[in-house]
């Protein structure tokens, strides 16, 4: 049954299996995108049109105009780059910490970031508010920034782990007897090398912050901050939906998500996402 | 996790990496700086960030819930024990644990079962297999938010494409509304299995690969079908990542907010703990009651933590 081959009465069974996961998975997101592209006339009609005849980008433009939406996902493209940079230089130097050097306390620390886990986004929001709005944090791109890094770091750590461990001392070393000093062989060396998980770890922390709709509906109050997801809420729940504007809003909130996913395919078949960050 | 990724650890880089110092005369650096400086130095400012925004927090709310704190007025009075007394003699606290048990158990095993199914029909040889790799996880990498938002489309009852083929297929069926609070919760559960399938396809399939080929071949030399395969070779292998998955799974779905939230509301059919959580805080502006509930589920979390590093530290002695 694993990966040997089928006899042709069970070839049947697996190709309609796969079938079935391919339009169950995907349809959702073609009934978004056909929606987005409805000219209004299309879209109340029983049975419902499986396909359209007539496309058109008007609710894309409406979107772009009538709503605060480019505002939106300016603040969302602000709130995840930084978080992303802040989450991955704090995390690269602590996996570099960590598989370079012994201290006290290191052990305890890899255990200790395991628990992070714990610390659901639900159970963190309540105080965090509470500080927040002590410290003058609410409303604030470095309040989410700061949120959202430290919520990548725990992951980051982990999956970093590994990459800097492969790099062979022997390089470093060269680098050494060359007469670079630690910080220049750290940087020419070691990191150019882990660069790979770097990379694959960026977009997973861009996407943590790109998603979130928790922190961002409760560490956010004004309009003009709100990222994204708390805006697309939001319009859906302004009273008459909309649905072709909802759904191009969806369209293109998914794109970055898509392209990310696309790029990351080949460390998420390797079982990377597990122990994820949802 | 580094037990799916597939970084070459040489044989070479282990040793030196056991070695707690280093020979120092080939490390100038080192002679000035001793190394756990270093050390210290690299690891504090994702220890000051860990420590600040996650460990901090869940002291101060500790601190909260002793007290009658309002969400908006800075009012904080210690009312001792009051909060968590309340909370025990309230029946929506135990109507509410009794949903979210009841969810998270759902989802999970509904999860693992079609994870599982669909990890082993995506393991075999086909043609495009890349492709219906990426389709078959792709709903886990989307915003909770536009699931929500699609699902609530598809669903609704008017003109959403699912509820019109749920009311032509079903005889019976025809003026079911899936977004009512009778069938809110298992719509509910229905997009939240859809949507976190793909983490146990995306486990499970990278356990798969590592399975011994000879073992397998063997057992179909002597004739074993598909289904004993499965059965008495297959599922023992995958135990140690099922069982991990079960808690893993388990703490996620348990404090799941936004799904919840966004696409089935706050109606008191799945109105769980976070959602709950939520509710006193910011609709009834009562910070203190709120942070209560969000020690409970911290308490029960750390719990499910502890179970599951035991489970892994088991595994792990078994496997060497």
């Amino acid at each position: 049954m694993i990966a040997t081959k089928l006899p042709a009465r069970m070839r049947w069974g697996l190709w309609i299996g796969i079938i079935l996961v391919v339009v169950v998975n995907l349809f959702p997101f073609y009934w978004m995108v056909l929606t987005s592209l409805r000219p209004g006339t299309e879209l109340f009609t029983s049975p419902p049109q499986f396909i359209t005849t007539d496309p058109s980008l008007a609710a894309y433009v409406r979107l772009l105009v009538d709503t605060g939406f480019l505002t939106n996902a300016k603040n969302s493209l602000i709130i995840a780059v930084g978080a992303t940079v802040l989450s991955v230089a704090v995390s690269s130097l602590a996996a570099y910490s960590l598989t370079r050097f012994k201290f006290p306390g290191s052990k305890a620390f890899s255990t200790g970031i395991l628990y992070a886990y714990t610390f659901a986004p639900i159970v963190i929001v309540v105080p965090l508010y509470g500080m927040f709005r002590d410290l003058g944090l609410i409303n604030t791109y470095t309040g989410m920034i700061l949120a959202y890094a430290s919520f990548g770091v725990p992951f980051s750590m982990w999956l970093l782990r590994p990459f800097f461990n492969a790099i062979p001392r022997e390089l470093e070393e060269a680098a050494f007897i060359d007469g670079a000093n630690r910080i220049k062989s750290a940087w020419y060396v070691v990191f150019p090398q882990a660069t790979p998980g770097i990379i694959a770890v960026s977009v997973f922390t861009f996407l943590l912050a790109w998603e979130d709709y928790l922190f961002a509906r409760v560490l956010i109050t004004e309009t003009t901050m709100k990222t994204l997801p708390v805006a697309l809420y939001d319009l859906y729940n302004a009273s008459l939906q909309d649905w072709p504007l909802l759904m191009a809003g969806a369209t293109l909130v998914s794109l970055p998500v898509v392209l990310a996913f696309l790029y990351l395919q080949k460390y998420l078949i390797a079982g990377w996402g597990a122990g994820g960050i949802k | 996790m580094p037990r799916g990724s597939r970084v070459p650890t040489s044989e070479r880089t282990r040793e030196y990496s056991q070695r707690t110092t280093p020979p120092p005369q080939k490390h100038p650096a080192s002679r000035r700086v001793p190394q756990w400086v270093w050390g210290v130095l690299l690891i504090s400012p994702a220890a000051l960030l860990v420590l600040g925004v996650i460990a901090v927090p869940i002291i101060y709310l500790l601190q909260l819930s002793l007290t009658d704190a309002h969400a908006y007025l800075p009012r904080e009075n210690y009312v001792g024990l009051d909060n968590y007394a309340e909370l025990a003699s309230s029946a929506q606290f135990w109507d509410s644990l009794r949903i979210t048990l009841g969810y998270a158990t759902l989802t999970v095993a509904i999860q693992l079962v079609l994870g599982v199914i669909v990890a082993l029909l995506i393991h075999q040889k086909f043609r495009a297999r890349g492709v219906v790799r990426l389709i078959a996880i792709a709903p886990y990498m989307i915003p909770a938010i536009i699931v929500a938002l699609v699902w609530r489309w598809l669903l609704e009852p008017n003109n959403g494409a699912y509820s019109w083929i749920v009311r032509t297929i079903i005889p019976g069926a025809e003026g079911t509304n899936l977004l009512s609070p009778t069938w809110i919760f298992t719509s509910l559960v229905v997009v939240s299995v859809w949507m976190y399938t793909p983490f146990v396809v995306i486990s499970v399939l990278a356990r798969l690969q590592t399975i011994d080929l000879s073992v397998i071949e063997a057992s179909t030399v002597d004739g074993a079908n598909a289904w004993r395969r499965f059965w008495s070779i297959i599922l023992p292998e995958l135990r140690p990542v099922l069982l991990t998955l079960v808690l893993l799974r388990f703490m996620f779905m348990f404090t799941k907010f936004d799904i919840v939230f966004l696409f089935a509301g706050t109606g008191q059919e799945v109105r769980t703990l976070p959602l709950l959580t939520f509710q006193r805080i910011f609709g009834e502006s009562r910070l203190g009651p709120g942070a209560t509930l969000a020690v409970m589920m911290f308490l029960l979390l750390v719990i499910f933590m502890t179970v599951y590093l035991r489970t892994l530290h088991r595994n792990s002695e078994e496997t060497e």
